[in-house]
């Protein structure tokens, strides 16, 4: 049997199923991970195909060599974009987002910017769309600016409760109406970053923080989960450690990385000890280990 | 623009994981016309390409103590980051039906670097340039909608009304063929970007993804100025 180069050129469907042999008509594991190898390496394959491929990666050295390659060229299509000015004040800008709240807006350690004469007409979008975070054109009266990261924690300590309760009565559709949960049902709300693991895709590296994660005490107890780092799109379990077993207590679905997610469960939280989300297969992408004592 | 500064990439970045301030602004002068850039491309709006410009270089900060050197240049970990930012925003006003013909058929064609860019990055720009416009139109297409819009070979096929397994032969060539011009134009002998795995839907791959041990890393080669 001959089998072209391109066989998937024009009748393979998302469903071609990736063959593990030789069967008549039917692609051999290496020939279906060569037709999706370039869109791998580009990072648009998803679903079944993307696993398959994946895990024909993990045996093959030769598609694995295959890939490197493809993945380097595709790294570099993204050089070809030309250069371009960004509008004066860009680097200020940068530097009064990433600077400490409380911190003096103009660097004194750093000389005035050297941005050259911009070339684009000024920011002429509101910040809100970006979506991962908005950016402050200029900063606040008195110089002090406020920090993306800090403020979102403090949100979410906050809002936790709340969000739970709103969460699983919306986000689920449980029949339960959001009202004022009483204080022993959230008393006890224990805070963990989520870190990434090598599973996890860029930017955030393995062990960098990718979201957060919370579990409330009492009765019912709660847990609240949200991931806000680009990265893994689909459907993700959420698996938590307890009495020294895991055990899966749903699934969401994270876009980009980007998902909330709540549920009530089905023990109480005190006794939960870490939390991870999963992609379908099993991969950990995320991971959090709960402090023994709550933070509250 | 240059900052003056000469130090490498890496160097920078380690100075920004303990919070070096001068170094961030630094790498910003370094990469914020790239970055920039980039957005600008995909996006087409100034303003909503500074809004992505800055969320990457505000992460790139923010990550700078996990960034590895192993897995994909400076260069290509802040390139991906900016593209990924962008598709996001892109996704958010999808209203705007995405044309392609900008990034396929303008300054990415052009043979010549760009006269701003510095001169070793400009012409590791223009090789790539090069291989993408020796790349059949349709397959171009294909492939700017997949690299830099985050398509996917079903989502090119509606876009472009072609079946999908027409989609996924054009990815695939038009791909293998950009690998293949660059090769042969010793893209790769001076290491420009680490060889790493594929890439994750949408999303960057610059350190998530294995690399041999000792690959080099070209950002001192690339920046020094």
């Amino acid at each position: 049997m001959t089998t072209p180069p391109d066989r998937f050129a024009d009748d393979a469907g998302p469903g071609a199923a990736p063959g593990e042999g030789h069967e008549k008509g039917r692609p051999s594991a290496c020939e279906f991970f060569n037709s999706v190898a370039a869109e791998l390496a580009l990072g648009s394959l998803t679903g079944a195909e993307r696993s398959a491929a994946l895990s024909h990666l993990e045996g093959c050295e030769e598609c694995s060599a295959v890939t490197t390659d493809l993945s380097a060229a595709a790294d570099a299509l993204l050089w070809a974009a030309p250069e371009a000015d960004p509008p004066a004040g860009f680097e200020v800008r940068w530097l009064a987002r990433v600077r400490p709240e409380g911190a003096p807006v103009a660097p004194a350690s750093v000389p005035p910017a050297s941005v050259p004469p911009a070339s684009v007409p000024p920011s002429s979008v509101p910040p809100s769309s970006v979506p991962p975070a908005s950016v402050p054109p200029t900063a606040p009266p008195g110089g002090t600016i406020v920090g993306l990261r800090r403020p979102r924690k403090v949100w979410f300590a906050a809002a936790a409760p709340a969000i739970v309760i709103a969460g699983a009565g919306v986000g689920l559709g449980l029949a339960v109406a959001p009202r004022q949960a009483p204080p022993q049902s959230t008393g006890q709300i224990r805070l963990a970053s989520l870190r990434a693991v090598s599973s996890y895709t860029h930017p955030a590296a393995a062990g960098a923080a990718v979201g957060e994660v919370a579990v409330t005490g009492g009765s019912p107890s709660w847990i609240l989960m949200t991931l806000e780092e680009p990265g893994w799109s689909g459907t993700v379990e959420c698996v938590i450690s307890q009495h020294g077993r895991e055990r899966n207590v749903g699934t969401f679905y994270l876009h980009e990385g980007t998902g909330t997610w709540a549920l009530r469960l089905p023990s109480p939280g005190a006794s939960v000890t870490g939390a991870e989300v999963r992609d379908l297969s099993g991969s950990v992408l995320a991971t959090a280990t709960f402090a023994s004592s709550p933070a509250r | 623009m240059t900052s003056g500064d000469t130090r490498s990439d890496e160097a920078l970045l380690g100075a920004m994981a303990i919070g070096d301030e001068a170094a961030g602004v630094a790498f910003v002068r370094r990469y914020q016309r790239r970055a920039f850039g980039l957005a600008l491309s995909i996006l087409g709006d100034p303003g909503l390409a500074e809004d992505v410009a800055q969320e990457a270089l505000v992460r790139s900060w923010r990550h700078a103590p996990v960034y590895d050197s192993r897995r994909a240049s400076v260069t290509t970990w802040v390139l991906t980051i900016t593209r990924n930012l962008a598709i996001d925003a892109l996704r958010m006003r999808r209203s705007v039906p995405i044309d392609p013909g900008d990034i396929v058929n303008l300054g990415m064609i052009s043979a010549e670097p760009d006269p701003s860019d510095q001169a070793q990055r400009g012409d590791a720009s223009a090789r790539v340039r090069r291989a993408l416009a020796a790349v059949p139109l349709e397959q171009r297409r294909a492939l700017v909608l997949s690299a830099f819009y985050g398509l996917t070979a079903e989502e090119i096929s509606r876009q472009e009304a072609i079946p999908l397994g027409t989609a996924k032969t054009r990815i695939r060539a038009g791909l293998g063929k950009v690998r293949s011009l660059l090769a042969a134009e010793g893209h790769y002998e001076g290491a420009l970007q680490p060889p790493r795995g594929p890439r994750s839907p949408s999303a960057p791959a610059e350190s998530t993804e294995p690399c041999p041990p000792g690959a080099a890393h070209p950002s001192h080669q690339e920046y020094r100025s």
